[in-house]
């Protein structure tokens, strides 16, 4: 379990360390492609990844907008409860 | 023992449930199934909080966590349950109560049977307002990485759902414009 946190915080602070590690990583990324809009032209035109971008919200959005369960928030209550003790 | 969480990180927290449940929804295709996962993402987020730095990016930090949650899971049903195809995403029946026109239908049937990674990305920059560089960190990769897993997954997309560049394509925009 700790792993994955441990996980996430490395990865915090390799972020912080090396802004420039990651300028150039981007810099990789974009080298084969260089100067356009990355997504346009390996196919699909702006009109159908918008298409698919409306979708794709929706699809999350529809959740997102969502009351939260009652099991989460008494999840969140009881771990608040433990925190005090 | 641990240290009292400040108020406002836990209204943060709260406050970023709707969006985790969203991701979790999306990535898995399974709303029982994407609670679990936001349950324990949470635990785990509360037992760990006091790793996350106040003032960094907390929804990265839970997204982070609750995908690492998933894609550990699925390795090991992998391995528990040899899946014929490896697709067991593509398997999940679209919940009843996600009604909604047939085109949404399809969307979201055609969204489960995308590879793993390219949901995830697909999702992570598309629908959950990450930036590419944000998205690569939370999944662990390069930014390149993220780039063509995006594409991928939006041309996938674009052919499972039988959308032809030529019937909707803008005759003014041409790939070789």
């Amino acid at each position: 379990m700790g792993t994955i946190v441990d996980q996430a915080e490395k990865k915090e602070r390799r972020r912080k360390q090396s802004n420039a590690g990651k300028t150039m990583t981007q810099a990789t990324g974009n080298q084969a492609r260089p100067g356009v809009a990355l997504s346009t032209e390996e196919g699909l035109s702006p009109n159908l990844q918008a298409h698919i971008g409306r979708h794709l919200r929706a699809v999350f959005d529809e959740v997102a907008r969502e009351p939260i369960p009652d099991r989460l928030l008494q999840l969140l209550k009881d771990l608040e409860r433990s925190g005090d003790k | 023992m641990r240290r009292r969480v400040s108020e406002s990180l836990r209204e943060s927290l709260v406050g970023e449930m709707t969006n985790l449940r969203a991701f979790a929804v999306s990535l898995c295709g399974d709303r029982e199934r994407a609670d679990d996962l936001v349950q324990e993402t949470l635990f785990k987020a509360w037992n760990h909080l006091d790793s996350f730095r106040e003032g960094t990016n907390l929804k990265a930090w839970l997204f982070t966590i609750l995908r690492n949650t998933y894609f550990s899971e699925r390795r090991k049903r992998r391995r528990e349950v040899e899946d014929a195809d490896g697709s067991y995403a593509a398997t999940l029946a679209t919940h009843p109560e996600q009604h909604g026109h047939m085109e949404m239908q399809d969307f979201r049937a055609a969204l489960t049977k995308l590879p793993d990674d390219q949901r995830e990305a697909l999702i992570l920059v598309g629908a959950a307002g990450f930036s590419y560089e944000e998205a690569a960190e939370i999944s662990g990769c390069a930014v390149g990485t993220i780039k063509s897993r995006v594409n991928r997954a939006r041309n996938r997309l674009g052919e499972m759902l039988g959308m032809e560049e030529t019937t909707e394509t803008d005759p003014g925009i041409t790939k070789t414009a």
